[in-house]
């Protein structure tokens, strides 16, 4: 991983990813092999890795009957981090106003942030999060995004994001890999992901089969998508879609809807792990 | 010292929980029922031509040894181990860079805290009553307070009580359920009153070796071994913590 990237860790339900977030933290012990984080060995230097090293497994681990603060400050002790640390995470997760009040008493959203602001305590370098918008509402969910996004350039910290779905990390993601059945499919820049994905013209006219014999003749290849019409089309997309539209209109057809649209990022990465698993 | 470190966050989680409730609680029940049975008691228990003093101290620390210290001591492990399960908070506290360990010891510290705090809310309680007593019903003459029928039992009970608590902490966290912690300590203290029985296997029995420490037993021919079960379980106490201490630093979170 390089310092200072948000590396999003993607792969289906039980490829393996909450399992090497676990080992990476010394909660469980590979079969085989030796971890090594910040270039050292976990097994004989776990207390220094895990001194550098925030987590946030799954849903948060706090202790409810306690406050917001009394929950960073058992964190805090144990890192012999100053007391102004609560202050500093407490406002980067915004959670001021709410900070004397009782954990039993937060929304999951507040919960997430908290656990955040833990994972956060002492200026850690590397943070790793499992899953950390699973059970979210979409505001809870854009919330974290953001507060992910602001990590590594407001505070240099390096984070390891696992996610099941794609389109949950990949606007906050610099770079992506892709486990399927506890193997790196794709491992790159986020941007070298995005390469991979293919665009596509999707057309809706009146008489699609006829439609389909013109743009034939005329050199395009089109496939029946539904109702419509789709073509693949290369980077000069822009020149064929024009010409397109000009052909169909020529040929007397009524052009509904014509529209550019790139395979998703979902696309691409089910694509991957699923040629992984036949 | 991370130990001191760890040690003082396990004292903050316990704050508003009905374990540290439980410290009082327990201990004063059997406070207040000596002191109700002074005040309001018949008049064949409050009219004594000796002194009740020693007979409260008996009964206080008999009753706590046999019957209440057992279920403490395994709501009171359960109730701890709890704290962490109930969130899952293994993942969280064991991510953190302190030797496991320091998480397993400090909280057996904690919990043997609770047990002695416990005591000295009886011995304190016990004392009260009594001076309570002394003035409100001077037909129990109560007069001097003889401390060594108090303070010198349960000073040896809150030693030989050590093997029994390294053992329910042990099972209390190491597995999840609270029902399977209770039910073991349910079963353990079966076996001590049980074993209480017998002067042979009585002593070595953990759930019976505070009641050989007091000599409240029904065992027979019982020479004077009290000092001998302390030092045992003195020694249960430490192997066992450090055979619990060594297998929850190998224990895998899942």
């Amino acid at each position: 991983m390089e310092r200072g990237s948000v590396y999003a860790f993607l792969g289906p339900n039980g490829a393996g990813k909450s399992t090497t977030i676990r080992m990476l933290l010394g909660l469980l012990k590979p079969d085989a092999g030796d971890i090594e984080l910040f270039g050292q060995s976990l097994k004989g230097h776990r207390s220094a890795i895990l001194a550098r090293t925030g987590s946030l497994v799954e849903t948060p681990s706090l202790y409810p009957h306690l406050t917001a603060r009394e929950n960073l400050e058992i964190v805090r002790r144990i890192l012999g981090a100053p007391r102004s640390e609560i202050d500093r995470v407490v406002s980067l997760v915004g959670l001021e106003n709410r900070s004397t009040h009782l954990v039993k008493t937060y929304s999951l959203g507040m919960k997430q942030r908290l656990g955040l602001a833990q994972a956060l305590l002492g200026g850690r370098e590397l943070l790793l999060l499992d899953e950390p918008m699973n059970g979210l509402d979409p505001a809870g969910m854009t919330e974290m995004r953001s507060l992910i996004r602001e990590l590594p350039d407001r505070h240099g910290v390096t984070v390891l994001l696992s996610s099941h779905l794609l389109s949950e990390v990949e606007q906050v993601a610099t770079h992506v890999g892709m486990l399927s059945q506890g193997e790196l499919v794709f491992q790159g820049p986020a941007l070298d992901l995005g390469r991979l994905r293919k665009k596509r013209l999707s057309i809706m006219v009146t008489r699609p089969d006829e439609a389909r014999a013109l743009l034939t003749t005329r050199g395009w290849v089109s496939d029946r998508l539904g109702e419509g019409l789709s073509i693949e089309t290369g980077e000069t997309h822009a020149t064929h879609v024009a010409a397109i539209n000009r052909a169909l209109v020529e040929g007397g057809h009524d052009v509904h809807h014509l529209a550019v649209e790139s395979a998703t990022l979902e696309d691409v990465f089910l694509s991957m792990t699923k040629a992984e698993v036949r | 010292m991370m130990l001191g470190r760890v040690l003082l966050t396990e004292f903050m989680k316990i704050r508003r929980t009905l374990a540290l409730a439980m410290i009082v609680i327990a201990p004063i029940v059997i406070v207040m029922l000596h002191l109700m049975i002074g005040l309001f008691g018949p008049a064949q228990a409050t009219q004594r031509t000796t002194s009740f003093w020693p007979v409260m101290c008996r009964q206080s620390v008999g009753i706590w040894t046999v019957l209440m210290m057992p279920l403490f001591l395994t709501l009171e492990t359960s109730l701890l181990a709890g704290v962490e399960h109930a969130d899952k908070n293994w993942k969280s506290i064991l991510a953190l860079p302190a030797p496991r360990w320091t998480v397993y010891i400090s909280k057996l510290i904690v919990a043997t805290a609770m047990l002695w705090m416990a005591h000295t809310v009886l011995v304190t309680g016990t004392l009260a009553s009594g001076w309570i007593l002394s003035v409100a019903r001077p037909t129990l003459k109560i007069d001097a307070m003889p401390l060594d029928v108090l303070v010198s039992p349960m000073l040896r009970v809150s030693i030989a009580a050590l093997c029994a608590t390294t053992i329910q902490h042990w099972v209390s966290l190491r597995w999840q359920s609270f029902t399977a912690a209770m039910g073991f300590g349910m079963c353990a203290m079966i076996v001590g009153f049980i074993a209480a029985n017998s002067s042979d296997y009585g002593p070595w029995v953990p759930w019976s070796m505070s009641m050989f420490a007091i000599k409240v037993t029904n065992a027979a021919n019982t020479a004077d071994t009290s000092m001998q079960v302390v030092f045992a379980a003195l020694a249960g106490a430490t192997l066992v913590a450090t055979l619990g201490a060594f297998e929850f630093s190998r224990r895998e979170i899942n």
